[in-house]
């Protein structure tokens, strides 16, 4: 199988796949909701955040779509961006390579309770 | 002042990344800007520009400086691919390995072949209560083909066959005068790998398939034009200036001659 320019999923990549699992979002929405659930441990910056969305794109994880944000005064157009059915795999499997984690730490007593 | 400096420290990124994202993460910026005020805000966003650039700069430039087409040139010298193997010998479950996957791999071309590259379907009817001829049959039939056609109307029946034909037919505008337009040829190579590597097997919405190749494309030539369009249904409207390559889909490219 050849080796997927994604792989290890990075963390930037993986918080994005996340905020795009709930709905379509453009650019800076996905950068709110990224801070939103790590709790502010995770800004991500314009660069780095466009970097990940076009490795993204380009391992078809997630597909661009054509939106008008009407909530903005000039009414610009920005892209939005859809979760696809492979970037939902990749997310999930991730997700479960964490947890698997999470349980060792837990067992091993690196992680007390107030961790769910 | 500060939306000006980052527009000076946007042009550090390569051209490629200004062209498609540039005002996009402009606009970003600016809209930082607009919700975190104050001295103490600032400052943390400027800190996080800053390590922005750190992070993002050296993979862009990178990607820049990838090659577009991996197509070694005839009697180019290249670099043999089983220098990247250790120097170890095989050992023989290697090649037990090799040879069960080989005939696994030819097993599944051929049956594929058998199936005309469409999916394979598997008839849970009972015949013995479903005769052909009874109205059951026919109602079942006449269900099944006006629930196929409201799927292809919404894109969503999208199949092999329609993703060849579209490929192929971008592969066709790639010839004549375009192909001088630099990418086109690797275009071609790029989509049609691609599809031979059944990258596109789980792709069954139009948008999708359109968004998919429209970004890979945008990977390789330097033409901010070039886009595939999808509209639902046959009469669906596709974009002024795109031409249409297929029953649901369309394409745009910029003019030979007009490239930057």
């Amino acid at each position: 199988m050849p080796r997927r320019k994604l792989t290890p999923l990075p963390s930037a990549a993986f918080q994005i796949l996340l905020a795009l699992a709930g709905e379509d979002m453009h650019g800076y929405a996905i950068m709110r909701q990224v801070e939103e659930q790590t709790a502010g441990r995770m800004r991500l910056g314009p660069g780095t955040l466009y970097t990940s969305l076009q490795n993204l794109l380009e391992e078809g994880l997630i597909a661009e779509i054509d939106a008008r944000d009407v909530s903005a005064i000039h009414h610009e157009r920005r892209r939005s961006y859809r979760l696809t059915a492979a970037g939902h795999k990749v997310a999930r499997e991730e997700a479960e390579r964490m947890a698997v984690v999470l349980r060792v730490a837990r067992a091993r007593r690196i992680l007390r309770g107030d961790y769910v | 002042m500060s939306e000006k400096l980052y527009a000076l420290l946007l042009r550090l990124y390569p051209a490629r990344f200004r062209a498609h994202y540039g005002d996009e993460a402009l606009q970003v910026f600016r809209d930082r800007m607009r919700d975190e005020r104050g001295p103490g805000a600032r400052v943390r966003l400027w800190l996080d520009v800053l390590a922005d650039l750190g992070r993002s700069l050296p993979q862009e430039h990178r990607r820049a400086a990838r090659p577009i087409a991996t197509v070694p040139l005839p009697g180019a010298p290249g670099i043999p691919s089983f220098s990247v193997l250790e120097d170890e010998a095989p050992r023989p479950a290697t090649f037990v390995f090799g040879t069960a996957l080989a005939l696994a791999g030819l097993g599944t071309f051929a049956f594929l072949l058998n199936h005309g590259g469409n999916p394979v379907r598997f008839n849970v009817v009972s015949y013995g209560t479903m005769r052909a001829g009874s109205r059951f049959a026919g109602t079942a039939a006449a269900r099944e083909s006006s629930l196929a056609a409201e799927k292809r109307a919404a894109g969503v029946g999208l199949d092999a066959a329609e993703q060849h034909r579209v490929i192929q037919a971008i592969v066709g505008e790639m010839t004549g005068p375009y192909r001088r337009t630099p990418g086109a040829r690797a275009i071609s190579e790029a989509l049609e790998t691609r599809e031979a590597n059944g990258d596109y097997a789980q792709i069954a919405e139009g948008d999708i398939f359109a968004s998919a190749l429209t970004t890979q494309m945008h990977a390789i030539t330097s033409d901010p034009e070039v886009s595939v369009y999808f509209a639902a249904g046959a009469k669906g409207r596709m974009p002024r200036g795109a031409v249409r390559i297929d029953e649901h889909f369309a394409m745009a490219i910029q003019e030979p001659g007009l490239g930057r």
